[in-house]
Protein backbone atom coordinates (compact mmCIF):
# COMPACT_ATOMS: atom_id res chain seq x y z
CA UNK A 1 0.00 0.00 0.00
CA UNK A 2 2.82 2.61 0.72
CA UNK A 3 4.37 1.99 -2.29
CA UNK A 4 1.43 3.21 -4.61
CA UNK A 5 1.77 6.54 -2.16
CA UNK A 6 2.64 9.50 -4.39
CA UNK A 7 6.46 9.87 -3.17
CA UNK A 8 6.24 13.57 -1.72
CA UNK A 9 9.81 14.82 -2.34
CA UNK A 10 8.93 14.65 -5.87
CA UNK A 11 6.22 16.92 -5.22
CA UNK A 12 8.43 19.28 -3.84
CA UNK A 13 10.85 19.27 -6.39
CA UNK A 14 8.28 20.30 -8.63
CA UNK A 15 7.03 23.21 -6.40
CA UNK A 16 10.69 24.34 -6.09
CA UNK A 17 11.41 24.35 -9.86
CA UNK A 18 8.02 25.97 -11.02
CA UNK A 19 9.05 29.24 -8.88
CA UNK A 20 8.18 32.39 -9.82
CA UNK A 21 4.98 34.49 -9.81
CA UNK A 22 2.21 31.56 -9.77
CA UNK A 23 4.33 29.70 -7.73
CA UNK A 24 4.31 32.31 -4.73
CA UNK A 25 0.76 33.25 -5.40
CA UNK A 26 0.28 30.14 -3.52
CA UNK A 27 2.20 31.02 0.02
CA UNK A 28 1.61 27.30 0.82
CA UNK A 29 4.22 26.47 -0.73
CA UNK A 30 6.17 24.05 1.09
CA UNK A 31 10.14 25.18 1.68
CA UNK A 32 12.88 22.90 0.96
CA UNK A 33 13.64 20.54 3.80
CA UNK A 34 9.55 19.94 4.22
CA UNK A 35 8.47 19.86 7.60
CA UNK A 36 9.14 22.81 9.90
CA UNK A 37 7.17 22.26 12.65
CA UNK A 38 3.84 20.58 13.64
CA UNK A 39 1.33 21.55 16.24
CA UNK A 40 0.66 19.63 19.54
CA UNK A 41 -1.96 17.67 19.45
CA UNK A 42 -4.35 16.68 21.85
CA UNK A 43 -2.58 15.82 25.34
CA UNK A 44 0.73 16.53 23.68
CA UNK A 45 1.19 13.66 22.43
CA UNK A 46 4.47 13.65 19.96
CA UNK A 47 4.20 12.77 16.19
CA UNK A 48 6.94 11.53 14.10
CA UNK A 49 7.16 13.59 11.22
CA UNK A 50 5.99 11.87 7.86
CA UNK A 51 8.22 11.12 5.15
CA UNK A 52 8.45 14.31 2.76
CA UNK A 53 5.69 16.82 5.16
CA UNK A 54 2.64 17.19 2.95
CA UNK A 55 0.87 19.83 4.03
CA UNK A 56 -3.15 20.93 2.58
CA UNK A 57 -3.83 18.50 -0.71
CA UNK A 58 -1.63 18.79 -3.76
CA UNK A 59 -2.38 21.15 -6.49
CA UNK A 60 -4.99 19.65 -8.20
CA UNK A 61 -4.56 18.66 -12.30
CA UNK A 62 -6.50 20.13 -15.01
CA UNK A 63 -8.13 17.60 -15.84
CA UNK A 64 -9.64 16.62 -12.49
CA UNK A 65 -11.16 20.33 -12.38
CA UNK A 66 -12.52 20.43 -16.22
CA UNK A 67 -14.10 16.63 -14.79
CA UNK A 68 -15.33 18.47 -11.84
CA UNK A 69 -17.19 21.73 -14.25
CA UNK A 70 -18.44 18.67 -16.19
CA UNK A 71 -20.14 16.82 -13.38
CA UNK A 72 -21.33 20.04 -12.05
CA UNK A 73 -22.59 21.06 -15.62
CA UNK A 74 -24.77 17.95 -15.55
CA UNK A 75 -26.25 18.21 -12.34
CA UNK A 76 -27.98 21.52 -13.47
CA UNK A 77 -31.11 20.37 -12.02
CA UNK A 78 -30.18 19.87 -8.83
CA UNK A 79 -28.53 23.51 -8.51
CA UNK A 80 -30.93 25.16 -10.46
CA UNK A 81 -33.88 23.97 -8.26
CA UNK A 82 -31.59 24.53 -5.36
CA UNK A 83 -30.76 28.48 -6.56
CA UNK A 84 -34.64 28.97 -6.82
CA UNK A 85 -35.60 27.78 -3.26
CA UNK A 86 -32.47 30.12 -1.86
CA UNK A 87 -34.23 32.83 -4.34
CA UNK A 88 -37.43 32.31 -2.82
CA UNK A 89 -36.48 31.72 1.01
CA UNK A 90 -34.46 34.89 0.43
CA UNK A 91 -37.51 36.73 -0.07
CA UNK A 92 -40.05 34.11 1.48
CA UNK A 93 -41.05 37.25 4.10
CA UNK A 94 -41.84 39.76 1.61
CA UNK A 95 -44.52 40.36 -0.47
CA UNK A 96 -43.28 40.98 -3.86
CA UNK A 97 -40.82 38.15 -3.60
CA UNK A 98 -37.62 38.91 -6.37
CA UNK A 99 -39.83 41.17 -8.18
CA UNK A 100 -38.55 43.80 -5.09
CA UNK A 101 -35.66 44.16 -7.22
CA UNK A 102 -37.28 44.63 -10.73
CA UNK A 103 -39.41 47.44 -8.53
CA UNK A 104 -36.06 48.62 -7.67
CA UNK A 105 -34.54 48.78 -10.99
CA UNK A 106 -37.53 50.82 -12.21
CA UNK A 107 -37.29 53.51 -9.27
CA UNK A 108 -33.64 53.85 -9.92
CA UNK A 109 -34.21 54.03 -13.89
CA UNK A 110 -37.01 56.49 -13.56
CA UNK A 111 -34.91 58.60 -10.89
CA UNK A 112 -31.37 58.59 -13.10
CA UNK A 113 -33.29 59.60 -16.00
CA UNK A 114 -35.17 62.57 -14.22
CA UNK A 115 -32.08 64.05 -12.71
CA UNK A 116 -29.90 63.60 -15.63
CA UNK A 117 -32.71 64.93 -18.29
CA UNK A 118 -33.56 67.71 -16.40
CA UNK A 119 -29.41 68.90 -15.62
CA UNK A 120 -28.40 67.94 -18.84
CA UNK A 121 -31.59 68.72 -21.14
CA UNK A 122 -31.49 64.77 -22.28
CA UNK A 123 -33.95 63.66 -24.64
CA UNK A 124 -35.51 61.53 -22.74
CA UNK A 125 -37.00 59.11 -25.02
CA UNK A 126 -33.17 57.84 -25.95
CA UNK A 127 -32.34 58.48 -22.84
CA UNK A 128 -34.31 56.18 -20.61
CA UNK A 129 -33.47 52.98 -22.81
CA UNK A 130 -30.16 53.84 -22.81
CA UNK A 131 -29.76 53.78 -19.01
CA UNK A 132 -32.90 50.81 -18.80
CA UNK A 133 -30.96 47.94 -20.50
CA UNK A 134 -27.61 49.65 -19.37
CA UNK A 135 -28.40 49.32 -15.42
CA UNK A 136 -30.22 46.46 -15.71
CA UNK A 137 -27.07 44.38 -17.47
CA UNK A 138 -24.48 45.87 -15.18
CA UNK A 139 -26.31 44.67 -12.03
CA UNK A 140 -26.65 41.48 -13.84
CA UNK A 141 -22.87 41.27 -14.18
CA UNK A 142 -22.26 42.97 -10.86
CA UNK A 143 -24.34 40.67 -9.46
CA UNK A 144 -22.20 37.54 -10.48
CA UNK A 145 -19.29 39.47 -9.64
CA UNK A 146 -20.05 39.67 -6.65
CA UNK A 147 -21.49 36.51 -5.82
CA UNK A 148 -18.75 34.72 -7.69
CA UNK A 149 -16.24 36.18 -5.05
CA UNK A 150 -18.42 34.78 -2.04
CA UNK A 151 -19.53 31.63 -3.43
CA UNK A 152 -16.65 29.70 -2.30
CA UNK A 153 -16.69 31.20 1.27
CA UNK A 154 -20.16 31.44 1.80
CA UNK A 155 -20.39 27.63 1.49
CA UNK A 156 -17.62 26.65 3.59
CA UNK A 157 -19.70 24.14 6.10
CA UNK A 158 -20.73 22.15 2.99
CA UNK A 159 -17.76 21.90 0.80
CA UNK A 160 -15.89 21.04 4.01
CA UNK A 161 -18.66 18.37 4.73
CA UNK A 162 -20.27 16.84 1.77
CA UNK A 163 -18.57 15.68 -1.28
CA UNK A 164 -19.28 16.68 -4.93
CA UNK A 165 -18.33 18.88 -7.61
CA UNK A 166 -17.27 22.25 -6.50
CA UNK A 167 -18.24 23.87 -9.71
CA UNK A 168 -21.61 23.81 -8.77
CA UNK A 169 -21.32 27.12 -6.69
CA UNK A 170 -20.27 29.47 -9.13
CA UNK A 171 -22.87 27.84 -11.26
CA UNK A 172 -25.20 28.38 -8.40
CA UNK A 173 -24.02 32.59 -8.13
CA UNK A 174 -24.76 32.48 -12.19
CA UNK A 175 -28.07 31.23 -12.19
CA UNK A 176 -29.36 32.98 -8.94
CA UNK A 177 -28.02 36.25 -10.99
CA UNK A 178 -29.54 35.28 -14.33
CA UNK A 179 -33.42 34.41 -12.57
CA UNK A 180 -32.92 37.59 -11.12
CA UNK A 181 -32.08 39.50 -14.53
CA UNK A 182 -34.65 37.35 -16.15
CA UNK A 183 -37.30 39.05 -13.63
CA UNK A 184 -36.08 42.53 -14.65
CA UNK A 185 -35.49 42.13 -18.11
CA UNK A 186 -39.10 42.11 -18.38
CA UNK A 187 -37.98 46.18 -17.83
CA UNK A 188 -35.94 46.35 -20.57
CA UNK A 189 -39.04 44.76 -22.59
CA UNK A 190 -41.41 47.20 -21.38
CA UNK A 191 -38.66 50.45 -21.78
CA UNK A 192 -38.18 49.54 -25.77
CA UNK A 193 -41.82 48.77 -26.43
CA UNK A 194 -43.15 52.23 -24.43
CA UNK A 195 -40.47 54.23 -25.95
CA UNK A 196 -40.86 52.90 -29.91
CA UNK A 197 -36.92 52.10 -30.48
CA UNK A 198 -36.37 50.44 -33.91
CA UNK A 199 -34.96 47.40 -33.39
CA UNK A 200 -34.34 45.02 -36.00
CA UNK A 201 -32.07 42.33 -37.44
CA UNK A 202 -29.63 43.35 -34.80
CA UNK A 203 -31.44 41.90 -32.14
CA UNK A 204 -29.51 38.67 -32.89
CA UNK A 205 -26.68 39.65 -31.25
CA UNK A 206 -28.48 39.83 -27.95
CA UNK A 207 -28.06 35.91 -27.27
CA UNK A 208 -24.65 36.38 -27.91
CA UNK A 209 -24.14 38.79 -25.82
CA UNK A 210 -25.83 37.16 -22.68
CA UNK A 211 -23.91 33.88 -23.56
CA UNK A 212 -21.01 36.11 -23.23
CA UNK A 213 -22.10 37.60 -20.27
CA UNK A 214 -23.01 34.16 -18.84
CA UNK A 215 -19.72 32.38 -19.60
CA UNK A 216 -17.62 35.47 -17.82
CA UNK A 217 -19.75 35.23 -14.93
CA UNK A 218 -19.23 31.48 -14.52
CA UNK A 219 -15.21 31.86 -15.46
CA UNK A 220 -15.05 34.81 -12.66
CA UNK A 221 -16.45 32.65 -10.13
CA UNK A 222 -14.03 29.64 -10.41
CA UNK A 223 -10.49 32.13 -10.39
CA UNK A 224 -12.35 35.01 -8.03
CA UNK A 225 -13.67 32.55 -5.73
CA UNK A 226 -10.96 30.50 -4.74
CA UNK A 227 -8.93 33.20 -4.58
CA UNK A 228 -11.35 34.97 -1.93
CA UNK A 229 -10.83 32.14 -0.02
CA UNK A 230 -7.29 32.31 0.34
CA UNK A 231 -6.69 35.71 0.23
CA UNK A 232 -9.36 37.83 2.89
CA UNK A 233 -8.76 41.08 1.82
CA UNK A 234 -9.84 40.29 -2.14
CA UNK A 235 -13.45 40.04 -1.51
CA UNK A 236 -13.03 43.53 0.51
CA UNK A 237 -11.17 45.18 -2.98
CA UNK A 238 -14.28 43.36 -4.95
CA UNK A 239 -16.57 44.99 -2.73
CA UNK A 240 -15.37 48.65 -3.35
CA UNK A 241 -14.37 48.05 -7.00
CA UNK A 242 -18.09 46.67 -7.48
CA UNK A 243 -19.18 50.21 -6.18
CA UNK A 244 -17.06 52.64 -7.98
CA UNK A 245 -17.50 50.80 -11.32
CA UNK A 246 -20.74 51.83 -11.67
CA UNK A 247 -19.47 54.89 -12.49
CA UNK A 248 -16.59 53.58 -14.63
CA UNK A 249 -18.55 51.40 -16.86
CA UNK A 250 -20.92 53.52 -19.68
CA UNK A 251 -24.31 53.07 -17.55
CA UNK A 252 -25.45 56.26 -17.83
CA UNK A 253 -23.34 58.55 -19.34
CA UNK A 254 -22.44 59.11 -23.01
CA UNK A 255 -18.87 59.17 -24.37
CA UNK A 256 -19.26 62.52 -26.93
CA UNK A 257 -16.36 64.56 -27.47
CA UNK A 258 -14.17 62.36 -25.67
CA UNK A 259 -10.80 61.60 -26.90
CA UNK A 260 -9.61 58.18 -27.19
CA UNK A 261 -7.24 58.41 -24.66
CA UNK A 262 -10.31 60.40 -21.76
CA UNK A 263 -12.52 57.34 -23.38
CA UNK A 264 -9.32 54.73 -22.38
CA UNK A 265 -9.19 56.10 -18.81
CA UNK A 266 -12.56 56.62 -18.39
CA UNK A 267 -13.92 52.81 -19.26
CA UNK A 268 -11.68 51.78 -21.59
CA UNK A 269 -10.04 49.51 -19.24
CA UNK A 270 -13.04 47.87 -17.63
CA UNK A 271 -13.81 44.25 -19.65
CA UNK A 272 -17.55 45.24 -18.29
CA UNK A 273 -17.62 48.01 -21.01
CA UNK A 274 -17.44 45.99 -23.94
CA UNK A 275 -20.03 43.23 -22.86
CA UNK A 276 -22.33 46.25 -21.49
CA UNK A 277 -22.06 46.93 -25.41
CA UNK A 278 -22.70 44.54 -27.06
CA UNK A 279 -25.62 43.57 -25.02
CA UNK A 280 -26.85 47.01 -25.50
CA UNK A 281 -26.33 47.89 -28.90
CA UNK A 282 -28.96 45.72 -30.33
CA UNK A 283 -31.65 46.93 -27.91
CA UNK A 284 -31.02 50.77 -29.06
CA UNK A 285 -31.40 49.48 -32.66
CA UNK A 286 -27.79 49.18 -33.63
CA UNK A 287 -25.48 46.40 -34.33
CA UNK A 288 -22.09 46.29 -31.46
CA UNK A 289 -18.66 47.25 -33.36
CA UNK A 290 -16.64 44.65 -34.48
CA UNK A 291 -13.20 46.22 -32.42
CA UNK A 292 -16.09 45.99 -29.07
CA UNK A 293 -17.11 42.42 -30.63
CA UNK A 294 -13.61 41.45 -31.00
CA UNK A 295 -12.73 42.51 -27.13
CA UNK A 296 -15.55 41.23 -25.80
CA UNK A 297 -14.50 37.56 -26.97
CA UNK A 298 -10.73 37.54 -26.58
CA UNK A 299 -11.58 38.76 -22.80
CA UNK A 300 -14.08 35.78 -22.55
CA UNK A 301 -11.36 33.29 -23.48
CA UNK A 302 -8.77 34.87 -21.40
CA UNK A 303 -11.03 34.76 -18.68
CA UNK A 304 -12.38 31.04 -19.30
CA UNK A 305 -8.43 30.29 -19.31
CA UNK A 306 -8.06 31.83 -16.32
CA UNK A 307 -10.93 30.19 -14.05
CA UNK A 308 -10.60 26.83 -15.53
CA UNK A 309 -7.03 26.88 -14.20
CA UNK A 310 -6.96 28.34 -11.11
CA UNK A 311 -10.06 26.73 -10.16
CA UNK A 312 -8.52 23.30 -11.07
CA UNK A 313 -5.51 23.89 -9.18
CA UNK A 314 -7.07 25.05 -5.89
CA UNK A 315 -10.15 22.84 -5.81
CA UNK A 316 -8.82 20.13 -3.54
CA UNK A 317 -7.32 22.49 -1.33
CA UNK A 318 -10.36 25.02 -0.52
CA UNK A 319 -11.14 22.70 2.26
CA UNK A 320 -8.33 23.38 4.12
CA UNK A 321 -8.93 27.02 3.22
CA UNK A 322 -12.04 28.19 4.81
CA UNK B 1 -20.84 -7.05 -7.50
CA UNK B 2 -19.44 -3.86 -9.49
CA UNK B 3 -16.67 -2.57 -8.04
CA UNK B 4 -16.53 1.18 -8.43
CA UNK B 5 -13.26 3.37 -7.87
CA UNK B 6 -13.82 6.61 -5.98
CA UNK B 7 -14.48 9.27 -8.28
CA UNK B 8 -11.63 10.77 -9.03
CA UNK B 9 -12.47 14.07 -8.44
CA UNK B 10 -12.76 14.08 -4.84
CA UNK B 11 -9.85 11.33 -3.85
CA UNK B 12 -6.37 11.81 -4.32
CA UNK B 13 -6.86 8.33 -6.92
CA UNK B 14 -3.99 5.34 -6.76
CA UNK B 15 -4.57 2.94 -9.63
CA UNK B 16 -7.40 0.45 -9.16
CA UNK B 17 -6.43 -3.20 -8.49
CA UNK B 18 -8.09 -5.81 -10.05
CA UNK B 19 -12.04 -5.78 -9.58
CA UNK B 20 -12.37 -8.02 -6.17
CA UNK B 21 -15.63 -9.43 -4.90
CA UNK B 22 -14.41 -8.62 -1.61
CA UNK B 23 -12.94 -5.32 -2.11
CA UNK B 24 -13.56 -3.38 1.34
CA UNK B 25 -15.98 -0.56 1.10
CA UNK B 26 -13.17 1.83 2.84
CA UNK B 27 -9.72 1.70 2.14
CA UNK B 28 -7.46 4.27 3.02
CA UNK B 29 -3.43 4.12 3.35
CA UNK B 30 -1.39 5.76 4.93
CA UNK B 31 -3.57 8.79 5.24
CA UNK B 32 -2.15 12.20 6.16
CA UNK B 33 -4.19 15.19 6.36
CA UNK B 34 -2.06 18.32 7.13
CA UNK B 35 -2.94 21.98 7.50
CA UNK B 36 -1.53 24.99 8.18
CA UNK B 37 -2.93 27.11 11.20
CA UNK B 38 -3.48 30.44 9.53
CA UNK B 39 -3.83 33.62 11.37
CA UNK B 40 -5.36 36.78 9.55
CA UNK B 41 -2.14 38.07 8.09
CA UNK B 42 -1.53 34.65 6.51
CA UNK B 43 -4.85 35.86 4.43
CA UNK B 44 -3.45 39.04 3.90
CA UNK B 45 -2.48 39.33 -0.17
CA UNK B 46 -0.25 42.65 0.70
CA UNK B 47 1.63 40.62 3.30
CA UNK B 48 1.47 37.47 0.72
CA UNK B 49 3.01 39.87 -2.31
CA UNK B 50 6.04 41.24 -0.16
CA UNK B 51 6.27 38.00 0.63
CA UNK B 52 7.27 36.92 -2.48
CA UNK B 53 9.24 39.89 -3.66
CA UNK B 54 11.45 39.21 -0.69
CA UNK B 55 11.46 35.43 -1.80
CA UNK B 56 10.91 34.58 2.12
CA UNK B 57 8.63 32.09 3.39
CA UNK B 58 6.67 33.17 6.22
CA UNK B 59 5.35 29.40 7.29
CA UNK B 60 1.68 29.22 9.91
CA UNK B 61 2.25 26.76 12.24
CA UNK B 62 1.30 22.87 10.94
CA UNK B 63 -1.75 20.97 13.01
CA UNK B 64 -1.61 16.99 11.79
CA UNK B 65 -4.83 16.11 12.32
CA UNK B 66 -4.29 12.75 10.91
CA UNK B 67 -1.07 11.15 10.80
CA UNK B 68 -0.57 7.84 8.77
CA UNK B 69 -4.26 6.33 9.16
CA UNK B 70 -4.03 2.67 7.10
CA UNK B 71 -7.63 1.55 7.25
CA UNK B 72 -9.38 -1.73 5.47
CA UNK B 73 -12.80 -1.36 6.63
CA UNK B 74 -14.81 -4.49 4.85
CA UNK B 75 -18.36 -4.19 3.33
CA UNK B 76 -20.83 -4.77 6.47
CA UNK B 77 -18.39 -3.54 9.04
CA UNK B 78 -19.89 -2.08 11.82
CA UNK B 79 -17.12 0.29 12.92
CA UNK B 80 -17.42 2.29 16.52
CA UNK B 81 -15.13 5.46 16.53
CA UNK B 82 -13.65 6.95 19.76
CA UNK B 83 -10.76 9.47 20.78
CA UNK B 84 -10.71 12.45 22.64
CA UNK B 85 -11.54 15.97 21.03
CA UNK B 86 -9.17 16.66 18.75
CA UNK B 87 -7.78 13.54 18.16
CA UNK B 88 -9.36 13.44 13.86
CA UNK B 89 -12.43 12.05 14.28
CA UNK B 90 -14.33 14.46 12.26
CA UNK B 91 -11.09 14.65 10.10
CA UNK B 92 -10.96 11.00 9.57
CA UNK B 93 -14.70 11.14 8.51
CA UNK B 94 -14.59 13.86 6.30
CA UNK B 95 -11.81 11.95 4.47
CA UNK B 96 -13.85 8.76 3.85
CA UNK B 97 -17.08 10.60 2.87
CA UNK B 98 -14.37 12.25 -0.12
CA UNK B 99 -15.39 15.46 1.03
CA UNK B 100 -11.34 16.46 2.03
CA UNK B 101 -8.43 14.94 -0.08
CA UNK B 102 -6.14 14.10 2.48
CA UNK B 103 -2.65 15.91 2.23
CA UNK B 104 -1.21 12.37 1.39
CA UNK B 105 -1.81 8.98 1.24
CA UNK B 106 -4.92 7.43 -0.68
CA UNK B 107 -8.42 6.48 0.04
CA UNK B 108 -11.09 4.38 -1.85
CA UNK B 109 -14.21 3.99 -1.13
CA UNK B 110 -16.98 1.41 -2.96
CA UNK B 111 -20.89 2.25 -3.60
CA UNK B 112 -22.32 5.32 -2.56
CA UNK B 113 -21.09 7.19 0.64
CA UNK B 114 -23.58 9.34 2.67
CA UNK B 115 -22.31 11.20 6.02
CA UNK B 116 -24.10 13.13 8.30
CA UNK B 117 -21.51 15.41 9.57
CA UNK B 118 -20.94 18.36 10.96
CA UNK B 119 -23.33 20.70 13.45
CA UNK B 120 -27.22 20.02 13.78
CA UNK B 121 -28.06 22.52 11.15
CA UNK B 122 -25.85 21.55 8.45
CA UNK B 123 -27.06 22.20 5.31
CA UNK B 124 -30.37 23.45 6.20
CA UNK B 125 -31.59 26.52 5.14
CA UNK B 126 -33.59 28.46 8.27
CA UNK B 127 -35.62 29.97 6.14
CA UNK B 128 -37.67 26.85 4.45
CA UNK B 129 -39.63 24.51 5.86
CA UNK B 130 -38.44 21.02 7.03
CA UNK B 131 -40.44 19.70 4.01
CA UNK B 132 -38.60 22.03 1.25
CA UNK B 133 -34.94 21.28 3.29
CA UNK B 134 -35.09 17.92 3.23
CA UNK B 135 -36.10 17.38 -0.66
CA UNK B 136 -33.03 20.20 -0.84
CA UNK B 137 -30.56 17.94 1.13
CA UNK B 138 -31.36 14.64 -0.57
CA UNK B 139 -30.91 16.86 -4.22
CA UNK B 140 -27.59 17.79 -2.54
CA UNK B 141 -26.62 14.23 -1.62
CA UNK B 142 -27.57 12.94 -5.40
CA UNK B 143 -31.21 12.23 -5.27
CA UNK B 144 -33.56 13.83 -8.20
CA UNK B 145 -36.00 15.63 -6.56
CA UNK B 146 -39.22 13.87 -8.19
CA UNK B 147 -37.71 11.03 -6.06
CA UNK B 148 -37.49 12.73 -3.43
CA UNK B 149 -41.10 14.20 -3.68
CA UNK B 150 -41.99 10.67 -3.29
CA UNK B 151 -40.03 10.04 -0.32
CA UNK B 152 -40.89 13.23 1.36
CA UNK B 153 -44.39 12.08 3.13
CA UNK B 154 -42.27 8.93 4.75
CA UNK B 155 -39.35 11.02 6.05
CA UNK B 156 -41.78 13.17 7.53
CA UNK B 157 -43.26 10.39 9.34
CA UNK B 158 -40.46 8.87 10.34
CA UNK B 159 -39.06 12.39 11.87
CA UNK B 160 -42.27 12.67 14.53
CA UNK B 161 -42.39 16.49 13.18
CA UNK B 162 -45.98 16.28 12.44
CA UNK B 163 -47.55 19.59 11.90
CA UNK B 164 -43.87 21.42 13.03
CA UNK B 165 -42.68 19.76 9.46
CA UNK B 166 -44.16 22.25 7.12
CA UNK B 167 -42.92 25.25 9.47
CA UNK B 168 -39.86 27.31 8.34
CA UNK B 169 -36.67 25.66 9.82
CA UNK B 170 -35.81 29.02 11.77
CA UNK B 171 -38.56 27.49 14.24
CA UNK B 172 -36.71 24.26 15.29
CA UNK B 173 -34.96 23.40 17.98
CA UNK B 174 -31.54 21.44 17.95
CA UNK B 175 -33.21 18.65 18.69
CA UNK B 176 -35.65 18.86 15.55
CA UNK B 177 -33.31 20.01 13.18
CA UNK B 178 -31.05 16.61 13.96
CA UNK B 179 -34.34 14.75 13.48
CA UNK B 180 -34.97 16.56 10.51
CA UNK B 181 -31.48 15.46 9.09
CA UNK B 182 -31.07 12.03 10.06
CA UNK B 183 -34.33 11.07 8.86
CA UNK B 184 -33.50 12.63 5.17
CA UNK B 185 -30.48 10.95 5.26
CA UNK B 186 -31.32 7.44 6.11
CA UNK B 187 -34.38 7.55 3.59
CA UNK B 188 -31.76 7.58 0.37
CA UNK B 189 -30.26 4.45 0.03
CA UNK B 190 -26.43 4.26 1.08
CA UNK B 191 -23.77 1.62 0.70
CA UNK B 192 -21.58 3.67 3.40
CA UNK B 193 -23.04 5.57 6.05
CA UNK B 194 -20.98 8.15 8.18
CA UNK B 195 -22.46 9.56 11.65
CA UNK B 196 -20.63 12.19 13.43
CA UNK B 197 -22.18 12.23 16.93
CA UNK B 198 -25.75 13.63 16.59
CA UNK B 199 -27.82 11.81 18.81
CA UNK B 200 -26.89 13.95 22.15
CA UNK B 201 -29.83 16.47 21.46
CA UNK B 202 -32.94 14.50 20.65
CA UNK B 203 -34.78 12.85 23.02
CA UNK B 204 -35.53 9.13 23.97
CA UNK B 205 -38.79 8.13 21.79
CA UNK B 206 -36.98 9.24 18.77
CA UNK B 207 -33.07 8.23 19.59
CA UNK B 208 -35.11 4.41 19.87
CA UNK B 209 -36.89 5.12 16.37
CA UNK B 210 -33.08 6.27 15.17
CA UNK B 211 -31.35 3.49 16.69
CA UNK B 212 -34.21 0.75 14.66
CA UNK B 213 -33.79 2.85 11.67
CA UNK B 214 -29.71 1.81 11.72
CA UNK B 215 -30.53 -1.28 12.56
CA UNK B 216 -32.49 -1.77 9.49
CA UNK B 217 -29.33 -0.35 7.65
CA UNK B 218 -26.62 -2.51 8.68
CA UNK B 219 -29.11 -5.74 8.85
CA UNK B 220 -28.87 -5.29 5.08
CA UNK B 221 -25.13 -5.25 4.89
CA UNK B 222 -24.73 -1.61 4.81
CA UNK B 223 -21.56 -0.53 6.33
CA UNK B 224 -21.87 2.11 9.68
CA UNK B 225 -18.96 4.02 11.03
CA UNK B 226 -20.34 5.79 14.19
CA UNK B 227 -18.18 8.42 15.97
CA UNK B 228 -19.50 9.16 18.94
CA UNK B 229 -18.28 9.95 22.88
CA UNK B 230 -21.23 7.86 24.09
CA UNK B 231 -19.73 4.42 24.83
CA UNK B 232 -23.02 3.08 25.39
CA UNK B 233 -24.52 4.27 22.16
CA UNK B 234 -20.88 2.77 20.23
CA UNK B 235 -21.79 -0.98 21.99
CA UNK B 236 -25.06 -0.86 20.87
CA UNK B 237 -24.12 -0.54 17.19
CA UNK B 238 -20.64 -1.15 16.44
CA UNK B 239 -19.01 -4.61 16.55
CA UNK B 240 -15.37 -3.25 15.65
CA UNK B 241 -14.26 0.01 18.11
CA UNK B 242 -11.67 2.47 16.69
CA UNK B 243 -10.00 4.59 18.90
CA UNK B 244 -7.96 7.69 17.41
CA UNK B 245 -5.90 9.20 19.61
CA UNK B 246 -3.63 12.33 17.98
CA UNK B 247 -4.34 12.04 14.32
CA UNK B 248 -3.20 7.88 14.93
CA UNK B 249 -5.53 4.88 15.36
CA UNK B 250 -4.57 3.83 18.41
CA UNK B 251 -5.52 0.24 19.98
CA UNK B 252 -9.24 0.03 21.33
CA UNK B 253 -9.18 -0.46 24.76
Amino acid sequence: MAGSQLPTHERHRGMTASRGVLAALRTSSITRGGWRRHGELDHGAEIAPPGGGAIEAPPGSLREGIADLHLGLRQWPAWWLLTWYALRSQYRRTYLGPWWITVQQVIFVAGLSLLFGVLFQQDLSTFVPYVATGYIAFTWMIGMLTGGATCILDNGAAIRTAPGPLSIYPLRTVASATIQFAHDALVIVAVVVAFDVPVGLSLLYLPVACGLIVINGLAIGLWLGPLCVRYRDVGQIITSLARVLFFFTPVFWVATNLTVGQLAVLSGWNPLTYLLQVFRAPLLGGSPSTFVLAVSVGLTLLNVILGVWYFSRTRPRLAYWL
Amino acid sequence: MTFAAAPSLTHSSISAPPTQADEPAILLADVWVQYRLRHAHHYNLKRALATMLARRSEQAEVITALAGVTLQIPAGSRIGLSGPNGAGKSTLLAVMSGALVPSSGSTRTRGRVLALLGGPNEGLDPEQTGRENAISLGIRYGEGGAAMAERVDQIADFSGLGRRFDHPVYSYSTGMQVRLRFSTITAIGADVLLVDEGFGTTDAEFNERAAARLAEFYAASGTLVLSSHDEGLLAQHCDQFLRLAAGQVTPAS
